[in-house]
């Protein structure tokens, strides 16, 4: 049986890659790969981006997705710029996943992550301040599904 | 003394050993070292299971990495604890002593020791984070880990 | 035409069992199935071990489709050397394979799905010089199924 979070979010295991548009008005190129772990009990994400000329990389980050006995989703993360946070789901529409959590320095980091089409889309935005500041420019990327290997929303993990 | 990824790497590959678990009961142990992140991080998974292999009593997936400040910590997530982010306390060379509270309340420490070049020793135990210190005298897991270095039939 | 690996997606994931050898001797069996190359092959990491915890045989394959779309399947083994194995056909639940190593054994190997969460594997090597009718002593087999960790009890 697959787990609730494989139930929920299976199809958006793989690799996916694709243009990104740091806060700072930089470009790269982002790569995002989840797996499951421990069979669907969590599931990894390991990200990268890269300069796109030369190949470069930029940023590196690791983290976990997993539910919290309210089943909402909790994404401790790691970003080689920002550090470590844990995140916790924001009430969204049922098709996105909102987090929202602290970072040193009296900061806040919300991401806001959604699947359509084979197609991932993600932002985020830093903040001052207990509440992240809504105007404060952010990161966004979409990024395409690499490979042919899908499995069906709620298939095993 | 304050301790970079680097000085993990020679940990990456794959260890295993039987030990006993928290509850007593006996574990058969594998963990894996694995540079990640391009070098910069070192990513550990760690199995305890029964020694029939029926029942994963505990597992652990975890990455060791520098926050920008330079201090490292480790990003993991237990089947038992859930997510968590724990620091690397100061100490000997040849120690990877981590600590930290999970969601839950509970403290954790883990501490891998390299006792000679082909041993760890592996230590952990978990409480309530409102016992207080004295509890950890009480039972840990313990395991001596040895490469996995793979068996070859005896030369004639 | 759709993706052969597609029907091996369903096994990605942790697997552990035990099994046994020739011998008699009882083994513990690990493995991994997980996506590589981009979700373009399926890669296989067995472990075998015995006793306090020694591993008796370490296994990583790679599946991959050809050009021409037909599965070829390529690794590594701690005692076996480099394997180049070819699936042979079978039922749709079941991955056979056998091809030579570089030690000079001929090498099969197979995993059959009992149900959703359990597959049986079996392994056989034999020396590819082996005349005709040979039969080889034994090999291995295990039956493995998906790791499902253990709960703290409920308050």
């Amino acid at each position: 049986m697959p787990t609730r979070l494989i139930k929920r979010f299976g199809d958006w295991l793989g690799t996916w890659r694709g243009t990104c548009e740091f806060s700072d008005g930089r470009a790269g190129l982002m790569q995002f790969r989840l797996t499951s772990v421990f069979n669907g009990e969590a599931i990894q994400v390991d990200t990268a981006s890269y300069i796109p000329e030369s190949g470069a990389p930029m940023t590196r980050g690791s983290g976990f997705f997993s539910l919290d006995r309210q089943g909402r989703v909790v994404n401790n993360i790691y970003a080689d710029y920002l550090g470590f946070a844990v995140l916790v789901e924001t009430p969204d529409d049922p098709e996105v996943l909102s987090l929202e959590g602290g970072l040193p320095g009296n900061m806040t980091l919300t991401v806001t992550m959604s699947v359509a089409n084979d197609l991932m889309t993600l932002s985020s935005r830093v903040g001052e301040g207990y509440k992240s500041a809504p105007g404060r420019p952010r990161t966004y990327t979409q990024m395409k599904r690499v490979g042919p290997i899908q499995r069906p929303k709620g298939d095993a993990p | 003394m304050s301790r970079r990824v680097a000085d993990y790497l020679s940990w990456v590959g794959v260890w295993a050993g039987v030990g006993d678990t928290q509850a007593g009961q006996q574990t058969a142990i594998r963990t894996d070292f694995v540079a990640g992140l391009d070098g910069t991080s070192l990513q550990m998974h760690f199995e305890a299971w029964d020694t029939e292999f029926k029942t994963l009593y505990h597992g652990v997936r975890a990455v060791l990495a520098p926050a920008p400040s330079g201090v490292l910590r480790a990003l993991g997530y237990s089947t038992i604890h859930g997510p968590l982010i724990l620091e690397l306390t100061p100490d000997d060379e040849g120690v990877m002593a981590l600590a930290g509270d999970s969601r839950a309340n509970n403290h954790l420490s883990v501490t891998f020791v390299q006792d000679a070049p082909g041993e760890l020793l592996f230590t952990a135990f978990w409480r309530s984070a409102d016992k207080s210190a004295q509890a950890e005298d009480g039972p840990r897991m313990t395991c001596r880990l040895k490469p996995a270095t793979p068996w070859s039939p005896p030369r004639a | 035409m759709t993706n052969p690996l597609i029907r091996l997606a369903a096994w990605i994931g942790d697997w552990a069992g035990q099994g046994e050898v020739a011998d008699g001797t009882e083994i513990l069996f690990r493995m991994q199935v997980s996506s590589a190359a981009e979700e373009n092959a399926v890669c296989f990491h067995m472990e075998s071990w015995i006793g306090e915890m020694q591993l008796l045989h370490g296994l990583r394959l790679i599946l991959a489709p050809r050009p021409d779309r037909s599965l070829h399947c390529m690794g590594f083994s701690t005692r076996f050397g480099m394997v180049n194995l070819t699936p042979t056909p079978d039922d749709e639940d079941v991955l056979a394979l056998a091809g030579p190593t570089t030690s000079g054994m001929q090498l099969s190997f197979s995993l059959i799905q009992q149900d959703a969460d359990t597959l049986i594997a079996t392994g056989m090597a034999r020396p590819q010089d082996a005349p005709p009718g040979f039969t080889a002593a034994g090999g291995t087999h295990g039956t493995l199924r998906r790791v499902t960790p253990w709960r703290p009890p409920g308050p």
